[in-house]
């Protein structure tokens, strides 16, 4: 479960642009829920993704992700929760392009601390269960937006995480694209992965099972 | 550490273009850092072994030995009359000649014997042709190690000839090395004393029918000592002096050697060895800082170019569990590789010097000094490289380099 309890976040505090993006904001997702994160552009989805996924930090409220603290961590413990319990999907992919498909998807394994045998066949594994498995040696570089982001995905999900965070996944991609990624994502629910997306398409959010909607820094529905 | 070594190398191949320029680049300096510290060595190759006489109070002297001029209880030609004569005398640095009592088979080997004080046997080396010098080679009982130089008696390395010392005891005497023809070797020097410098001391001998220049076969001093063979102090001697002996005495001792012979004070010809060094670094310098200022300068920029590159990357790594400061090491790794090619790219380029005489007639040499300086320039390039990534790294957020890449 993923628990959020009036969480604040400060950018540049103490100084002449200070701006907060968050503030204080609740929110309570279960395990095996698909929810999206909806609100115009500088309301907050992005910032509130980035906590989430911890890639930024928080200065006031609590994160917890399966009763467990998320806040004032080592730099190692962050990269450890990013790297076991939280799979990352970007608008622009996120990929390295001049990686293929399975050096893209293998980067999360290298980084695990856990010992892992046979890091090629979870790779593949994971492209298969995307549709990518024939285009594991092709360099990203030569794959079309849909083709990448199935990449991403495999990518996001190959260390088995409980919970993927979207960032606009959708947003580069054309409607009947997106709607395959978006099928994508309801398949990884059904296995029972928490699947949280932000987007400011409606046509998405209505695809979850409950919306949050954040505007001007707060959630103004749940 | 394993994953970022081999991110390393990945983002080494992925800017592979622009990596063997920088490859070439650090090669190119190796190899200049070797020619600088070998033209340093060179010099200072011959003044290294004189170095205790020629930065002391020392006299260098020539003692004749001709009876009709000097009488033989005066002369100065051998370690004991020196001693004796001059008792202000710590040590003596001398080349000697002297005949071995040559038996058997060997009674037909026309060879003049040289023998080297211990301070140019351990100190000096000179080019061999083939075999060990005999600092390299271990002493045994009833064996004498020599060395030749080219000769007409047809001694190569591994020949063994039968003598006796000079109370009648059979010994060997073990071609151990052979040097090589025009080789640099210890030996009276010519010419104007009063420009004398170290390497005068070393000059290059040439054996063949149109010179002067006679075969020898070279032992250690104290082999000559062992064996009682008689020898004589062949017009070239360094006799380093009591720190305590005053002025006035060293002019005495110095109008002794001139009655005998003639001398100098050795002083200057290590004045005149460094001054010649110190001509050669001043003209080298600014060439070596040139080279060196230009690898870092483009060593910085190359690499803050390449880092800027890579940021994405890195971002990628940093949503994947990295930690983005750790980032840092696959630039330190991707310049390890870097630096590894260079040096090998170096080393096949001298080697190939080497294998086709291009080098044959230079003093480019590869010994642990050389080492030592390819080991500065690596580390310094290692330092510049990860100047910039660091500095790049330690001010961006991962947060925004993932926000400005959407």
């Amino acid at each position: 479960m993923i628990s959020l309890k009036n969480v604040v976040k400060v950018y540049n505090p103490k100084k002449a642009n200070e701006f907060t993006a968050l503030k204080g904001v609740d929110a309570q997702i279960e395990d095996g829920e698909m929810v999206a994160i909806i609100g115009k552009s500088g309301a907050g989805k992005s910032t509130l993704l980035h906590i989430l996924a911890c890639i930024d930090s928080y200065e006031e409220g609590e994160y917890y992700i399966d009763d467990e603290l998320v806040k004032k961590l080592s730099e190692k413990k962050y990269a450890k929760i990013r790297n076991e319990k939280i799979g990352i999907v970007m608008q622009d992919f996120a990929l390295v392009e001049d990686f293929s498909a399975i050096e893209n998807v293998m980067i999360p394994l290298s980084f695990s601390k856990k010992k892992i045998s046979g890091k090629k066949e979870l790779a593949l594994k994971a492209l298969d269960s995307v549709g990518m498995k024939e285009y594991a040696k092709k360099s990203c570089n030569k794959l079309s937006g849909g083709q990448k982001q199935r990449v991403a995905i495999a990518r996001a999900i190959v260390n088995d995480p409980t919970m993927i965070l979207a960032d606009e996944p959708t947003g580069a991609l054309d409607t009947k694209t997106s709607a395959e990624i978006m099928e994508l994502f309801h398949e990884l629910n059904e296995r029972g992965k928490t699947v949280i997306i932000v987007t400011h398409d409606p046509l998405v959010a209505e695809q979850c099972d409950r919306v949050i909607e954040i505007s001007d820094g707060q959630i103004v529905a749940s | 550490m394993f994953t970022y070594i081999k991110l390393g190398y990945l983002e080494f191949v992925r800017n592979l273009k622009i990596n063997l320029l920088i490859v070439i680049e650090i090669a190119a300096v190796l190899i200049t850092a070797i020619f600088t510290v070998s033209s340093v060595r060179s010099q200072l190759r011959f003044y290294e072994p004189l170095s205790n006489y020629l930065n002391s109070k020392s006299l260098y002297i020539i003692p004749e030995t001709l009876s009709n001029r000097v009488s033989y209880d005066k002369q100065l030609t051998s370690y004991e009359a020196i001693f004796e004569k001059i008792p202000e005398a710590e040590s003596v640095c001398a080349q000697t000649s002297f005949s071995f009592n040559f038996t058997g088979n060997s009674m037909n080997v026309s060879i003049r014997g040289m023998g080297y004080p211990e301070e140019i046997v351990e100190g000096f080396k000179p080019l061999l042709e083939d075999g060990k010098w005999l600092s390299e080679v271990s002493q045994e009982d009833g064996v004498v190690n020599a060395v030749v130089t080219e000769n007409y008696s047809n001694l190569e390395v591994g020949d063994e000839l039968t003598a006796e010392t000079e109370s009648g005891e059979p010994i060997t005497v073990r071609i151990v090395g052979k040097i090589k023809n025009s080789a640099a070797i210890f030996k009276k020097p010519s010419g104007d004393m009063s420009s004398y410098k170290a390497d005068d001391f070393f000059p290059n001998y040439l054996i063949n029918s149109d010179t002067q220049n006679e075969p020898y076969i070279i032992v250690a001093q104290e082999d000559i000592d062992r064996c009682g063979y008689y020898y004589y102090i062949d017009k070239c001697a360094l006799i380093k002096l009591d720190d305590s002996t005053s002025d006035e005495r060293v002019e005495e001792i110095l109008s002794l050697a001139m009655s005998v012979g003639s001398g100098m004070n050795a002083e200057s010809i290590g004045e005149n060895t460094m001054d010649e060094v110190k001509t050669n670094l001043i003209f080298l310098l600014p060439i070596v800082v040139g080279v060196l200022l230009f690898t870092i300068v483009t060593t910085i920029c190359m690499s803050a170019i390449n880092a800027k590159k890579q940021l994405r990357s890195y971002g990628v790594y940093y949503i994947c569990g990295s930690r983005w400061k750790q980032c840092v090491f696959i630039s330190v790794f991707s310049s390890i590789v870097t630096a590894a090619i260079a040096a090998v790219l170096a080393a096949l380029a001298l080697f190939i010097g080497d294998k086709s005489g291009l080098l044959k007639n230079t003093v480019i040499e590869f010994g642990s000094w050389q080492l030592l300086a390819c080991l500065a320039v690596v580390v310094l390039y290692l330092i510049t490289a990860i100047i910039m990534p660091l500095a790049i790294i330690g001010r961006t957020n991962p947060r925004e380099i993932l926000k400005n890449n959407e």
